[in-house]
């Protein structure tokens, strides 16, 4: 599997997209050092400010928005290079496959992890800020990023699935990832429809915040009193985007493994 | 254990109602080129989909090294080397890192492997040209680096002279033959092209419609083909009537009027002309001709020519 996984790697070589990870991660730290600049965010400054926007803000919107599409060219590769067939003559199961391509994802978003952690320390570092709890900021943005990662897989399947253009994927991610992002900043708080309080309870980007939440709000603070009937603890998070994660992973590889080649 | 290296038993593919491959029974024996010879949609490159996988059969079974493929295919597959349809690659890669990456999920550590399969079909080892720079007789013969490259025992190629010009069709056949006789290689090896099957085959499978129409050995075919001589006279009916009479043959086809067809080869051919003369028929062509490949496949397919 981990030979398989360096292919896919490989395979992507020469893609200008994939650097595209790295500059996506780049991007959102350049609005929020200015913000961070203009004054503080909550009760934090500098640094702490920085990266709590981007984890929070920015790591939402950029990391499934960048993946889905990364998504989208992983898995239509051998559609669209008429490759599947050599590597089922070889030969490697589609279940294989799906698993190292969805791997690759993982491993694209820790880079971007690592890169908004960089590039938020950078942000800190400007805002004229210690650079304080790193590890512990550090640990937040790689959980962060599995979450988000994880996330993305719905997508994947109506990728896999529907087996249409890039333009279709890139249309599909976009609104998952905004329908996603409003329900945690706007459906949880602003009504109390079941059916939004449903949504905001399964959907990932909802549950996350609710988990992040408690890391970024201070006792004490009138955000924190606001905040607080919505908390989620880790574990349940984990639980449940494992769970939409796991019913995705097989989604993927029994309609992969369908496809003739 | 079966000579055959493959063997289909009624071997069908249907589409809905339409039956792609149909009670398909091959028999490929080991060291030899086998030609499966048939019009495009005839049903070839669906038969070697089946062989590898590729393709579900809707019935039927494939029977590859003497083991059932449906459950062997680990066992099976990496004795063999494919290639099928259009030459499948990454194009932002160069052909060496294309091959690598094959390379290494077949387990195929030294570096050798690849060069050696690059080096047969006149491709530069670790050249800078990205696939998509590739012309598509370069995409072909990199196609065909990859099928050999892990040196099966076994080629199952589906028309790999595509896109070839004429030097690299008579390498790629010359190469193709060097591997059947001097590294004790099977082939399969599909086209439309019938003098091609005709120059490389040692046994042809006749393919149409998705029915295998005839299936033997190039010789036996060849010996099949029909002989005859042709008259060109002035008045092909008089002629045909003094043949039946004098020489009591009733193996004859008219033509038109001015030609006919006498098949029995064994009748002396001076000897009619002179009873043509003789009776004032005036003889302007004799001589012995025989059927074509292509003549034969006209013939057993009940149509049209291929190319």
């Amino acid at each position: 599997m981990l030979k398989l996984i360096q292919c896919e790697m490989r395979k992507l070589k020469r893609k200008h997209f994939v650097s595209f990870v790295v500059f996506a991660a780049l991007l959102f730290p350049i609005p929020f050092t200015t913000l961070v600049l203009a004054g503080s965010v909550g009760n934090f400054t500098g640094f702490e400010a920085v990266f709590g926007l981007l984890a929070t803000m920015g790591m939402p919107i950029m990391l499934p928005a960048v993946l889905g599409i990364i998504a989208a060219m992983l898995f239509f590769m051998e559609r669209d290079n008429d490759t599947l067939k050599n590597l089922r003559t070889i030969p490697v199961s589609p279940i294989k496959i799906a698993t190292a391509k969805i791997a690759v994802l993982y491993i694209l978003g820790l880079i971007f992890a690592v890169a908004t952690m960089l590039s938020s320390m950078v942000g800190g570092l400007i805002a004229g800020s210690e650079l304080t709890n790193i590890g512990e900021n550090f640990g937040i943005a790689i959980i962060t990023t599995l979450l988000y990662t994880t996330s993305i897989l719905p997508v994947v399947i109506a990728i896999v699935g529907f087996n249409r253009s890039y333009i279709f994927s890139v249309i599909l991610t976009f609104f998952y990832t905004m329908f996603d992002f409003m329900l945690a900043y706007g459906g949880m708080f602003a009504t109390t429809d079941p059916m939004m309080r449903l949504l905001t309870s399964i959907m990932p980007a909802p549950i996350i915040y609710r988990w992040q939440a408690t890391q970024f709000v201070d006792p004490g603070t009138p955000a924190y009193s606001v905040m607080e009937p919505y908390f989620l603890p880790l574990w349940l998070v984990v639980l449940t985007v494992v769970i939409i994660g796991g019913l995705s992973y097989l989604a993927i590889v029994r309609i992969y493994s369908k496809r003739e080649s | 254990m079966s000579d055959y290296i493959i063997e289909t038993h009624d071997l069908t593919k249907r589409y809905g109602n339409q039956a792609s491959v149909s009670h398909l029974n091959i028999h490929v024996k080991k060291g030899r080129i086998y030609g499966l010879l048939g019009r495009n949609g005839a049903g070839k490159t669906t038969t070697m989909r089946m062989l590898l996988g590729l393709t579900a059969p809707t019935s039927g079974e494939v029977t590859i090294f003497g083991k059932t493929f449906q459950g062997n295919e680990k066992k099976i597959l990496p004795r063999i080397g494919c290639l099928i349809e259009s030459p499948g690659f990454y194009p932002n890669l160069t052909g060496t890192e294309n091959l690598k990456i094959f390379a290494e999920l077949r387990g195929l550590k030294n570096p050798n492997y690849i060069k050696g399969a690059l080096e047969l079909v006149n491709l530069p080892y670790r050249d800078k040209k990205l696939l998509s720079q590739y012309s598509l007789g370069m995409k072909q013969r990199l196609a065909i680096a990859l099928a050999v490259m892990h040196d099966p025992e076994l080629l199952i190629l589906d028309e790999p002279i595509n896109g070839l010009d004429p030097i690299g069709i008579a390498e790629v056949r010359d190469f193709i033959r060097e591997l059947c006789d001097a590294r004790g290689k099977t082939i399969l090896i599909s086209s439309h092209i019938l003098s091609e099957i005709s120059l490389l085959a040692d046994d042809v499978g006749i393919i149409d419609h998705g029915n295998l129409l005839e299936e033997e050995s190039l010789k036996e075919l060849e010996a099949k083909n029909a002989k005859y001589i042709h008259f060109c006279v002035s008045d092909a009916q008089k002629a045909a009537q003094i043949i039946a009479a004098t020489f009591r043959s009733k193996d004859i086809q008219l033509a038109d009027a001015n030609n006919l067809y006498l098949y029995d080869t064994a009748l002396p051919v001076t000897k009619i002309n002179r009873s043509f003369m003789e009776a004032g028929i005036d003889v302007q062509e004799a001589h012995l001709c025989e059927d074509t490949l292509e003549d034969y496949f006209k013939r057993i397919t009940g149509g049209e020519g291929i190319a």
